[in-house]
């Protein structure tokens, strides 16, 4: 057998694979709660009569909690690249600590800030910590660690000021805590519009970059030399990125692991073509997000526990794993 | 594929204020052409030029355009690989195709530099030799016009030393080979060549015709001519009889 074909084969093996158990994780999005168990079938007849709330409530949280686990992939494996760092990821980088600090700075002046603010603040201070990140980090060095360190200060500076704000909002803090964890519990279905919408133009924005993104694997040098104009390429990409996982902070608050694992999983798994991996990534992360999330369901009874407890307990042993056999 | 011009004229390369680079003439056609030189000496720097990858002063023309228009029909091989270290070597050959309508098929390329065993494994993982030798295969995988390969031996044992000359020499038959080279023992296998020091050409010509002094000069060490089968080679004297 050719290498090339096994190459193929291999590729087709984990998209179908990771997109069967997709589709059967949905499924099982809409049938399983903490109010019990139905039939995925008559889950998904109900919607067509209307819709029994339960079912509605728990389809909008599987959807939201797809493209949760699908956009901070799209987004972690964008900064892989834009960063040639493979420990990049929009929750290390400091991005989401920023954008969580743009949504909840809000809330110091209104009780219920214009869901438009929302997402403009989000985005715009995911950006600024994105950039902060870049200068401290190449101020400190410029390489793989500085850019992390980096990212983590970053982050930590922001989540200081995320506390300061919050303990300045009596009785929204419950909320708040779950929140900053990550939760799809309190999706409504005009923010996860709003938000599909920037994560899908996002990811088809980056697609269409996807040969310029692959060359920056050989170092910025050679893909110059291949005629990419880096810096911008690089700019663009990372925005785009931020402004995905920044509008992912705006739907659901800040979740960890997910955009780092998930790209790495697939990367390990089919290799770094960044158009294929573009699209194992998607799936499979958006499969370990409805996966995560079912487990909160199931963990949660009656009140609700963050993703992020959930992701990282998971994703620490995972991350280690995968650490372990790149040597990273 | 077909050969292609390079033309230089009062090219000067600047970095941090200082002259790094500068040529007042140079014109290289099909062949296989070395640029010589200490460290330091800005082989680098003219490669770098000719790939349309830093900025100059002067006029470069690379296959009858600027080098930055004719970036499609060249490859430019960096002395050191700068590659993400997720990636495989297959990934690094396939990347390396940007902008380029009829490259070489992965395997095809692999297979002509011996490493199509490696194209599965991790390019960080692979030794400094293999990955010489992947990143030799990503640059003729282009099917280039003209070839710009920095330090292409470095790292590399005698047989693929051997091998990557004889695939360098076959492709100059057709197409513009550009290699450096620090060491004097390489003289003989270009056709022509530019010796560098300090930025500036001690040398531009046929390399049969180089001066054994220059090369001293350049070097600032004793260097011993031989003559192999009616071919000059250049060596270092030895080092403890200076």
């Amino acid at each position: 057998m050719k290498p090339q074909s096994q190459n193929g084969i291999q590729t087709g093996v984990f998209l179908l694979t990771s997109t069967l158990t997709l589709l059967a994780l949905l499924m099982a999005g809409v049938s399983v709660g903490s109010t019990g168990v139905s039939n995925p079938l008559d889950s998904i007849r109900s919607l067509g009569h209307g819709g029994d709330p339960i079912v509605i409530y728990r389809l909008t949280r599987t959807v939201a909690a797809a493209l949760l686990g699908l956009g901070l992939s799209v987004s972690g494996l964008t900064l892989q690249y834009t960063l040639r760092n493979p420990m990049a990821d929009p929750y290390l980088l400091g991005v989401s600590s920023g954008a969580a600090f743009g949504v909840l700075v809000l809330y110091l002046f209104s009780p219920t800030p214009p869901p438009t603010l929302v997402y403009a603040s989000g985005l715009l201070w995911g950006f600024i910590a994105f950039l902060i990140v870049i200068g401290v980090g190449g101020f400190i060095g410029g390489g793989p660690t500085s850019l992390i360190v980096a990212g983590v200060s970053v982050g930590y500076g922001f989540f200081g000021l995320i506390v300061l704000a919050m303990a300045h909002m009596p009785g929204a803090q419950r909320f708040s805590f779950i929140w900053l964890f990550g939760t799809v519990a309190y999706v409504t279905r005009e923010t996860l519009l709003v938000t599909a919408a920037i994560v899908i133009s996002g990811t088809a924005g980056l697609a269409a970059y996807s040969q310029k993104i692959y060359t920056l694997i050989l170092g910025d040098e050679v893909a110059r030399a291949s005629g990419v104009d880096v810096e911008r390429l690089r700019l663009v990409a990372a925005f785009l990125a931020s402004s995905i996982a920044a509008s992912l902070v705006a739907l659901a608050g800040p979740v960890g692991f997910l955009g780092l694992a998930a790209p790495w999983a697939t990367r390990l798994a089919i290799g770094s073509n960044y158009r294929r991996a573009l699209a194992g990534s998607m799936i499979l992360g958006a499969g370990a997000a409805v996966a995560s999330d079912l487990v909160v369901r199931l963990m949660s009874g009656g009140g609700e526990i963050p993703l992020t407890a959930v992701t990282a307990l998971f994703g620490a042993p995972i991350l280690f794993y995968l650490s372990k056999r790149t040597g990273w | 594929m077909s050969a292609c011009t390079v033309q230089v004229k009062g090219l000067t390369v600047h970095a941090g204020g200082l002259r790094i680079l500068g040529v007042e003439e140079l014109s290289w056609g099909r062949g296989m052409h070395g640029v010589i030189g200490p460290n330091g000496s800005g082989k680098t720097t003219l490669l770098r030029t000719l790939s349309g990858v830093i900025d100059y002063r002067g006029t470069v023309e690379v296959c009858g355009h600027s080098p930055k228009e004719a970036r499609s029909m060249v490859s430019y091989m960096p002395s050191t690989p700068v590659v993400d270290p997720l990636a495989r070597a297959r990934d690094v050959i396939e990347a390396g195709l940007y902008g380029v309508s009829r490259g070489l098929d992965i395997e095809e390329a692999a297979e002509i530099l011996g490493v199509r065993h490696l194209l599965d494994r991790r390019f960080s993982t692979l030794s400094g030799g293999e990955q010489r030798l992947v990143c030799i295969a990503r640059a003729i995988a282009r099917r280039p016009r003209l070839l710009l390969l920095d330090e292409p031996l470095s790292f590399l044992d005698l047989k693929n030393s051997v091998k990557v000359l004889r695939l360098l020499r076959e492709l100059s038959s057709k197409i513009t080979v550009i290699a450096t080279s620090h060491e004097v023992e390489y003289v003989s296998v270009f056709d022509d060549i530019l010796v560098l020091r300090d930025g500036s050409p001690a040398y531009i010509g046929a390399s049969s015709n180089i001066p054994r002094g220059v090369l001293e000069e350049v070097y600032g060490v004793g260097i011993e001519e031989l003559n192999l089968r009616g071919k000059r080679v250049f060596l270092p004297r030895d080092p403890f009889k200076l």
